[in-house]
């Protein structure tokens, strides 16, 4: 086994994916909210590198390279949204391009 | 290796993949062909799972893929809203000219939802989910020259993005407790796991899939998207992912210890959601808003089928048959919104009886099916979801649901009235005879379905999931 504790590895995933979270939720620059998806995906990812190795199980990194590719599929959409969004509304400000109601 | 369990998946792949290829190197007046290279893999796809059903239910791939009643019924009901969508497309994209790639996005988001109702693995589960999800994000924002279609495409990756990375932490926790992600392990494991750990899970897992299925909490794109998405790709991804969803999460639920709280946190959530749905639904002055917000209501109903998913023997039959008679109405409705070019406000569809009096024959149809009136199909469904809801005791519930349709008897009968009852004011645009004709073809089976009930229910009485 290697010489980092699982705690250690879950505590880091826990306080990037709760960074991610709070960035999600309080940004409201559309890249930064993109940057924050980013942490908190490859957070999940970390996790699954840490359970796999507590369980010694190569689903953990299986997992990893899934979520990874789709972490990047994700962030390629979102920022082809995101040049779109500027070219129309002239802001990366998402509460300024927020109009549909009810 | 089994390939012959994956030909209808394979198909689609191998579809899109040619669309991609073709889009890239044909030109612009031949773009629209990839809508029959789309609808010619969607019929290979329905013709190769039609010879799955007649197999026992079992599962392939060491357990990771499940083949059975349910994931084959859901893929059929999941291949006919893309070959709807696919039909209703080619004309309104007209104004497009580069617009290939859009139905390799179908195809791709199609596989992404048959995924999630065959996968019998957490980890097939979350790419299900996340391809599905990616591959409808371009969908939605597909006209990126109009505002509202940008801004509906931006809500929805929001709020994908952030319960999409909360159902990977949930299977990551699962992961954690269960050392492994097939479901037959998982369940056998869950028995004895930490319960705190199990509801941080439970409740992440069922929280992504709630986005899926346009339930409280993650309902809020719904309406938007609705409103300002391509009409055909409102009609797809108002009903394939909550069909690829619902059956996702009854699979899911039902490896849970059964002293779990979780039926109550369900049957929560499909109260909220019907309700929510229903009271927002109320005061919409904009028809696809309207159809929308009464979309959110459904999966709540749909979700009294989940609650029960363990306790009653028929609930998956019911879940099932409301899930198709939601999506034949659903499908005919918005295909109707489609034909008529998209027109959104209810007052511009004034004595649309008088103009055109077979759409609106169609439109009226599936409304009342949408709120469950006897001859139609969509009464059927309702009518079990109700028996298996009270006979496994959540009265409670059903009365709430009872209460709901009453209400939302309300507000479809007002568009209904509009368009009876009103004189008409100008011209009414129709978009041509591909629409039409896909428009036609939704409501046939409709009636079909609403005809030969008793035989379509008798053939899912012996619907199991696969374990």
């Amino acid at each position: 086994m290697s010489g980092v504790p699982m705690e250690h590895g879950l505590v880091l995933a826990a306080i990037l994916f709760a960074l991610g979270l709070a960035g999600l939720m309080f940004r409201r620059n559309m890249i930064f909210v993109l940057m924050s998806l980013e942490v908190m995906l490859n957070a999940a990812g970390l996790a699954f590198i840490v359970g796999g190795t507590a369980w010694q199980q190569p689903e953990g990194q299986a997992m990893f390279l899934l979520v990874i590719t789709l972490a990047a599929a994700e962030a390629s959409v979102g920022l082809a949204l995101l040049i779109q969004l500027n070219h129309r509304f002239k802001t990366l400000d998402l509460d300024a391009a927020s109009r549909m109601r009810g | 290796m089994p390939v012959g369990d994956l030909l209808p998946e394979l198909i689609l792949l191998v579809g899109a993949v040619i669309i991609v290829l073709f889009a890239a190197f044909s030109s612009h007046d031949r773009q629209a062909w990839a809508a029959g290279l789309a609808l010619v893999a969607l019929a290979l796809a329905t013709g190769f799972s039609v010879m799955q059903w007649s197999r026992a239910p079992m599962l392939s791939f060491s357990g990771v893929w499940a083949l059975d009643g349910p994931a084959i019924a859901a893929k059929w009901l999941m291949l006919f809203s893309g070959a709807v969508t696919v039909s209703l497309s080619p004309q309104w994209m007209r104004s497009d000219r580069r617009h290939g790639e859009y139905y390799a996005l179908i195809l791709f988001a199609l596989l992404g939802m048959i995924m999630m109702a065959s996968a019998n693995d957490s980890m097939q589960l979350v790419v299900g989910v996340l391809l599905s999800s990616t591959a409808s994000y371009p969908l939605v924002a597909y006209h990126r020259g109009w505002a509202p279609a940008l801004e509906a495409g931006m809500k929805y990756f929001l709020i994908g993005a952030l319960t999409n990375a909360l159902l990977v932490i949930g299977v990551v926790v699962l992961f954690g407790l269960v050392g492994d992600t097939d479901y037959a392990r998982t369940a056998e494991a869950l028995v004895d796991a930490d319960p705190f750990a199990l509801t941080i899970a439970t409740a992440c897992i069922v929280l992504g899939l709630s986005f899926k299925l346009a339930a409280f909490p993650a309902h809020a794109w719904m309406p938007d998207v609705a409103q300002g998405a391509p009409a055909p790709v409102v009609a797809l991804l108002s009903v394939a992912p909550k069909i690829g969803a619902a059956v996702a999460l009854a699979r899911f639920v039902l490896l849970l210890p059964v002293d779990q709280a979780w039926p109550a946190i369900v049957a929560l959530i499909a109260a909220v959601t019907m309700t929510l749905g229903n009271l927002a639904a109320l005061r919409q002055s904009d028809v696809r808003r309207l159809l929308g917000w009464s979309s959110v209501s459904q999966s709540g109903y749909a979700l009294m089928a989940v609650v029960v998913i363990g306790a009653h023997p028929q609930a998956l039959r019911a879940l099932l048959a409301f899930l198709a008679a939601y999506a034949l109405a659903n499908l005919a409705a918005f295909a109707v919104i489609t034909h008529l070019r998209g027109r959104t406000a209810l007052d511009d569809y004034r004595g649309l009886a008088r103009a055109q009096p077979i759409v609106t024959a169609v439109l009226i149809v599936a409304l009342l099916s949408l709120v469950g009136i006897p001859p139609l199909v969509g009464f059927f469904g309702k009518f079990l979801l109700f028996e298996v809801t009270i006979a496994a005791g959540y009265g409670w519930l059903a009365v709430v649901a009872a209460i709901n349709t009453l209400v939302s008897l309300f507000y479809y009968l007002r568009v209904i009235a509009v368009t009876m009852f009103k004189a008409p004011e100008g011209e009414v645009h129709v978009l041509g005879i591909w629409s039409w004709l896909a428009m036609l073809a939704s409501v046939v089976v409709l009636l079909v379905a609403s005809l030969g009930v008793e035989w379509g229910l008798g053939l899912m009485a012996s619907l199991r999931f696969a374990l």
